[in-house]
């Protein structure tokens, strides 16, 4: 508890320093009434210099922060370098200052990981410990850079462990209101939006919060999807181009700034302009647009930096846009357009983060309003369902993915209960050689009395093969490569799987043997689990029947 | 494999020494936190003086849209500044800008739900909404309600402001309500002695308004408003030889004005027909009351083209029977009840008028209502 404490106090201060630094130094590089060429050349040296220190020197300090903390979380045991924190504030204050349209709250929740593992770290705790503490470190985090402390913790159960009953909820908690206080110490108290006084003026307006969510739902799908498509992109160029790819985003951002300034950053100060109902629909649904366009490019080409703050004024746009077009057709039924911004801020949130209790908790929050939850309800979760429909992989995951990670989702982490298969599985087991010939496999499921087997070279696999595929095959094929051949997905768990999610492996691909691979790449094998060493365990007869492999 | 139970790896730093450094670091953090937010502080502060500057600049200029834009930036920069938002209230409410402003009144008023001048500003609003009874309610608050400097002063001029609606809204009784509070505040303030008396008189208090001219004059001889103010409270009050001796001093202070010889000329006219002074001869009293019937005639005749039912039922009789007076020879013995007779056709051919046709509108009506107000009293 006490080092939770400790964490939050310093996250709290190492946040609200990231927060200060990164504006004083935005209004040294655009101070009021500066010249249009800064606009387009502040974003291309900003990008210029953070692509530069992130590919030379914190390579691990790329990109959002939630995915990586995430990683550390679930892969590295609870590991985030010194270097990793101080180069992902050093690289987000310069870019994030520079213009581009990414926001803190992931890079700060990186940071609040990486303080809480180097702590940890230093105390000496074990790795289960560590590991435990960066959910403090994250809430600490969010509650210093957004302002939220109860979505805060939220959000470090619902998206960072994907486990809203936890057993570090306390310390989460803590940590979280120390961090917020320290931040109400230093900044007062001031809130991230000033937002109306919302109102519900017609039942009918439940109607149009309903379409506001369809809206949010489909523009968030679009959102991650483009993002998903640009990564693939950019990660298709030669790896010499690492640093200077993130150029590419603030080229754009250049371009885009020119001619709308309001498009530069993340544009909290817009957004508090929306909320406050006066805008033209035109700039607001053209800014909604470009900031689409741009935070994507931004992200997708390296430049460090979240999408926390940017979905959320994509989300404002949208409000501001549907709650205008509704208040100019009905304006003895509605609401001011500000209040549609303040809901599409948590309908965007909902569809493009896909944490919707914490996006309903996070307006709430900021409002301080309790009439506002049902329309708030019904957007998010109508933007929550869209997205979840048309776009499976939640955005965190599928970076993760692209990066060769598989992140436990939401869903399967439920089944991260009971006995695990690092309790069952066997290690030092050899697959069947690529290239060896079909005779050697049958002598291998002889040896082994199994009727499957994974295939590769040395610990790097390849796929899985069944007897059933060599006695099936016409015509009879000469090598176990020619099994393989054109399969480009086969079953597989993590050590951290329960038995029960290998038992359902092994029913729905028709196997008995399943290779155990790292989280970190499914190319990598650390043993496999059998269906007698399952049966086994469970006491219903048989050892596993293995053999060491010479 | 590594299991979750063993040390993570990483120099493990000696307790003390940790401590020390973690206690190091908090508080350069804090150093560091502290000095960036006064800069930052200072910088918001600058800045939102130089937008709140602009914007009231652009007020002045007429820039209405250009001043919401700049109050709008004070009060984003530093929204716990009452008075930036409370400017950009007022601009929204100066460019019908309602909507909003009524979003942010609400936020201002549910912060400081007792601050003068957002009472003030919300008053303006009910106003331009169309809610005057709102508008009253906060009219009062905003007299009780606190004003950080000159709140005397204020208050004053916010009674006044209310006290100029409601005689726009022709609400005499609270007028009057709301004046005599304001003349106990006011003193001997001849700014305010002089928009109190008008409101005065158009509560119906000529008498006080009457105080109020003198009070001016004393500190004034020279002040011909105050003699014009003078003049028509007395002639609210019947007294017409004052009012008339008042308009006199008046013409003689300014008297290229037309208007003060017009008064003079009511007042004169006024003078000759009043049939209430004491030692006035029963002929010389029948002959105005006569003259005042005469007047009460023609007008109810001047409104009857448009209203053709005046020549039939009561209203004919009444016309009838006064031209039968007018045309018929003076009796042998005039009595004063003969004058009161013809007093009593004139105020019933008035009360028909006035049913039929409303106030008179011509400047030369206007002797006929004075002088038929008195006779009322």
């Amino acid at each position: 508890m006490l080092l939770s404490l400790v964490i939050g106090v310093i996250v709290g201060l190492t946040v609200v320093a990231f927060i200060l630094l990164t504006g004083r130094l935005a209004a040294r590089m655009y101070p009021p009434g500066g010249a249009a060429w800064r606009r387009i050349l502040v974003p291309v040296m900003g990008t210029l210099v953070s692509g530069f220190l992130l590919a030379r020197y914190f390579p691990n300090a790329r990109g959002s922060g939630i995915p990586q903390a995430k990683f550390a979380l679930f892969i590295q045991e609870g590991y985030i370098s010194l270097r990793t924190v101080v180069g992902k504030f050093l690289c987000c204050s310069i870019s994030l200052a520079s213009g581009i349209a990414l926001g803190r709250e992931g890079p700060s929740v990186q940071i609040g990981a990486g303080i809480a593992s180097v702590l940890g770290r230093r105390f000496g705790l074990t790795k289960a410990s560590v590991k435990a503490l960066l959910p403090v470190g994250c809430s600490a985090a969010l509650a210093a850079a957004f302002n939220t402390p109860i979505a805060a913790v939220l959000f470090s159960l619902e998206e960072i462990l994907g486990d809203l009953h936890a057993p570090v909820l306390g310390s989460v908690v803590l940590s979280s209101a120390t961090s917020w206080m320290v931040l109400h110490l230093i900044l007062g108290d001031q809130p991230l939006f000033h937002t109306p006084a919302w109102q519900l003026v017609n039942p009918v307006e439940f109607a149009i919060y309903a379409v506001l969510g369809v809206v949010g739902g489909l523009a968030s799908v679009c959102f991650v999807k483009l993002l998903l498509r640009l990564r693939v992109l950019f990660r298709s160029f030669p790896p010499s181009t690492v640093w200077l790819q993130p150029v590419a985003g603030g080229v754009l951002m250049g371009v885009f700034g020119l001619f709308v300034p309001e498009v530069l950053g993340v544009g909290y100060e817009y957004v508090d302009h929306v909320l406050g109902g006066d805008f033209p629909v035109k700039t607001v649904a053209l800014l909604a647009v470009m900031k689409l366009i741009a935070t994507p490019a931004c992200y997708s080409s390296g430049n460090a930096g979240g999408i926390f703050g940017p979905s959320l004024f994509i989300g404002a746009m949208i409000g501001g846009t549907v709650g205008s077009i509704a208040h100019a057709s009905l304006p003895h039924l509605t609401a001011n357009p500000g209040a549609y911004a303040l809901v599409g801020m948590g309908a965007a949130f909902a569809g493009i983060v896909r944490t919707p209790l914490t996006s309903v908790i996070m307006i709430f929050e900021m409002t301080r309003d309790y009439s506002i939850i049902v329309p708030l309800m019904i957007s998010n979760l109508i933007s929550f369902f869209i997205s979840q429909q048309l776009q499976r992989e939640p955005i965190y995951e599928a970076l993760a993915l692209q990066e060769g990670v598989y992140l436990p989702t939401g869903e399967s982490r439920d089944e991260l209960t009971g006995i695990r298969v690092r309790e069952v599985m066997q290690t030092s087991v050899a697959p069947v050689p690529i290239d060896a010939k079909v005779d050697i496999a049958k002598q291998r499921f002889e040896q082994e009395k199994c009727t499957s087997w994974p295939v590769g070279n040395d610990s790097f696999l390849q796929g899985v093969i069944r007897s059933h595929q060599i006695e099936t095959s016409n015509p009879p094929p000469a090598t176990v490569r020619d099994l393989i051949a054109g399969k480009r997905s086969y079953p597989y768990v993590h050590a951290d799987h329960p038995l029960s999610y290998a038992l359902e492996q092994m029913r729905h691909n028709g196997v008995d043997v399943v290779p155990v691979v790292s989280r970190a790449n499914i190319h990598e094998m650390k043993g496999v689990v059998t269906l007698k060493g399952i049966l086994s365990t469970y006491g219903l007869g048989g050892d596993s029947g293995l053999t060491a492999s010479p | 494999m590594s299991t979750p139970g063993t040390p993570a790896k990483a120099p493990v730093t000696p307790r003390l020494a940790l401590i020390a450094i973690i206690a190091l670091v908090i508080a350069g953090l804090t150093a560091v936190d502290r000095f960036l937010a006064k800069a930052q502080e200072s910088e918001v502060q600058h800045l939102a003086q130089r937008s709140h500057a602009d914007g009231v600049s652009f007020r002045r200029t007429g820039k209405i849209n250009d001043a919401i834009e700049a109050f709008r930036k004070a009060h984003a920069l530093e929204p716990k500044q009452t008075e930036y938002e409370l400017d950009l209230i007022d601009s929204l409410i100066a460019a019908r800008k309602l909507d909003q402003a009524e979003l942010l009144m609400r936020d201002a008023l549910d912060r400081e739900p007792n601050d003068g001048r957002a009472n003030l500003l919300a008053a303006h609003l009910m106003i331009a909404n169309g809610k005057p009874d709102d508008a009253e309610s906060y009219y009062h608050r905003a007299i009780y309600g606190e004003w950080p400097s000159h709140a005397v002063a204020r208050r004053v001029s916010v009674r006044m402001e209310l006290s100029d609606f409601l005689a726009a809204r022709g609400k005499h009784e609270e007028l009057l309500a709301e004046l005599l509070p304001l003349q106990e505040e006011a003193g001997k303030d001849p700014a305010t002695r002089q928009r109190l008396a008008p409101l005065f008189l158009a509560a119906g208090s000529p008498s006080r308004a009457a105080d109020e001219y003198r009070a001016l004059i004393k500190q004034n001889r020279n002040d011909a408003a105050a003699y014009v103010g003078l003049g028509e409270a007395e002639l609210q009050l019947g007294e017409y030889g004052v009012a008339h001796e008042a308009f006199l001093a008046a013409a003689a202070r300014k008297s290229v004005d037309p208007s003060i010889q017009q008064k003079l000329e009511v007042s004169s006219t006024l003078m000759g027909l009043d049939p209430t002074p004491r030692k006035l001869t029963s002929i010389e009293k029948y002959r105005r009351s006569l003259q005042i019937m005469d007047l009460a005639r023609s007008s109810l005749e001047s409104c009857g083209p448009s209203h053709p039912e005046l020549n039939s039922g009561e209203t004919g009789q009444l016309l009838t029977s006064a031209n039968q007076m007018l045309t018929s020879k003076p009796p042998a013995v005039i009595t004063n009840e003969l004058a009161e007779d013809a007093l009593s056709l004139a105020e019933q051919m008035w009360q028909a008028r006035l049913k039929t046709c409303g106030a008179p509108v011509s400047p030369s009506e206007e002797s006929l209502r004075l002088i038929m107000e008195k006779l009322a009293q």
